[in-house]
C-alpha cells in the first residue's frame, strides 16, 4: 500500500459525487419534501470537507479564501435581487406574485431563486469557517 | 406487557431519549479527556437529530445532523488532533458553584416548561396564524410543503435576514482568527 489511509481515500473519491448529487436533489425538492437551501448547501460543503478530511487533493480553487467570501457575498445578493425584480415589476418587496402572469408560478420561479442563493452562502460560510480552522491548526509552530 | 397505541410509543421513545440526553450531557462535563468529550457531543446531536424527528420537524433534524454532528464534530477534531493528550484539570472551588447555578437553571426551565401549551394545539404561542397557512398554502402559492412555503414566501424577509447572520458569522469569524496570526508575528 502507498500509504496507511489509501482505503478511506478510495471510498471518499467513490462516495463523493453520490453526495454532491443528493445536495442537488435536496436542493430542487426542497418545495414538496423536507429540504431546501440551508439544508442542501451544508450537504455539499460536508462533501468537500470529506474530501479534506481524509487528505485528498482535489479542488483546491475551493480553497480561496477571496473567492468563498464573494461567493457568500453573492448568495445573500441572489436573494435581496429578486426582491427587487419584483419591486422594479411595480409590487412590494419580494412580493413573487409579480415575477409571471400566473400567480402560483411566480412564486414557485422566486422560491426557486432564493434556495439557490441560500444554499451557495451557507455552503460558501461552512467552506470558509473549516479552511480557517484548518489553516491556523496546521501552519501555527507551538 | 400490553399493545401501546402509536401515540403512547411515541412519547415512550421520546422520554427514552430525553432521559439519555441528561446522561450525555453529564458525561460532556464530567469527561477528563478532550476527545471524549468531543465525541459525547457528537452522540448528543446524534439523538437531538433523533428527538426533532419525533417532534414531526425533519428539516430542523436534517440540518441538525449536517451541521451538528458532522461539521462541528470535524472541526473539534482537528483542534484535538493537535492537542492530543490534553488533560482538563478543574478546581474544586469553581466546580460546586458552576453545579449549583446549573441545577438552578434546569429546575426553573423544567418548571416553565410545564406551562407551556400543549404540543399540536392551536392555542400555541404564535396566535393561530397556522390556521390561515394550513388553509391558503394551495392555494395561493401552489406547493405541497407548508415549511418551505412559510420560509420562503409568507417570511420571506426574514430569511433574508438569517442568510445574511450566516454570512456574517463566517466573516466575523475570519476576522477573529485572522487577527490571532498577525499577533503571533
Amino acid at each position: 500500500m502507498q500509504n496507511k489511509e489509501a482505503i478511506t481515500q478510495l471510498v471518499t473519491n467513490f462516495i463523493f459525487p453520490f453526495i454532491c448529487f443528493f445536495a442537488l436533489y435536496i436542493q430542487l425538492n426542497g418545495e414538496a419534501s423536507p429540504g431546501g437551501g440551508f439544508q442542501a448547501g451544508a450537504i455539499f460543503a460536508s462533501a468537500i470537507i470529506g474530501l479534506r478530511v481524509t487528505g485528498i487533493k482535489m479542488m483546491q480553487s475551493y480553497d480561496n479564501q477571496n473567492l468563498l467570501v464573494k461567493a457568500a457575498g453573492c448568495g445573500v445578493l441572489i436573494y435581496a435581487l429578486t426582491g427587487l425584480l419584483c419591486m422594479l415589476m411595480q409590487k412590494h418587496y419580494l412580493d413573487y406574485n409579480a415575477l409571471y402572469t400566473i400567480k402560483t408560478t411566480g412564486q414557485v420561479i422566486g422560491i426557486t431563486s432564493i434556495e439557490l442563493g441560500v444554499a451557495i452562502t451557507v455552503a460558501a460560510t461552512m467552506l470558509l469557517i473549516y479552511n480557517k480552522f484548518v489553516e491556523i491548526i496546521y501552519n501555527s509552530t507551538s | 406487557m400490553s399493545i401501546l397505541s402509536q401515540e403512547q410509543l411515541y412519547v415512550a421513545i421520546l422520554n427514552i431519549i430525553c432521559i439519555t440526553l441528561g446522561l450525555v450531557a453529564f458525561f460532556i462535563a464530567r469527561s477528563s479527556t478532550f476527545f471524549r468529550s468531543i465525541i459525547y457531543l457528537a452522540i448528543y446531536s446524534i439523538l437531538a437529530c433523533l428527538v426533532y424527528l419525533l417532534l414531526d420537524a425533519p428539516d430542523v433534524a436534517m440540518t441538525e445532523a449536517a451541521i451538528g454532528a458532522c461539521l462541528t464534530t470535524v472541526i473539534l477534531l482537528t483542534i484535538a488532533h493537535k492537542f492530543e493528550g490534553a488533560v482538563m484539570i478543574s478546581t474544586k472551588q469553581s466546580s460546586y458553584l458552576a453545579a449549583i447555578l446549573c441545577s438552578a437553571l434546569g429546575m426553573s426551565l423544567l418548571y416553565l416548561g410545564y406551562n407551556i401549551t400543549e404540543y399540536g394545539s392551536y392555542n400555541a404561542v404564535h396566535g393561530g396564524d397556522s390556521k390561515y397557512y394550513l388553509a391558503n398554502t394551495k392555494a395561493e402559492i401552489g406547493i405541497n410543503s407548508v415549511v418551505a412555503a412559510i420560509l420562503a414566501s409568507y417570511r420571506g424577509f426574514d430569511t433574508l435576514g438569517e442568510t445574511t447572520v450566516v454570512m456574517m458569522a463566517g466573516l466575523a469569524s475570519l476576522m477573529i482568527l485572522s487577527s490571532r496570526e498577525k499577533d503571533a508575528k
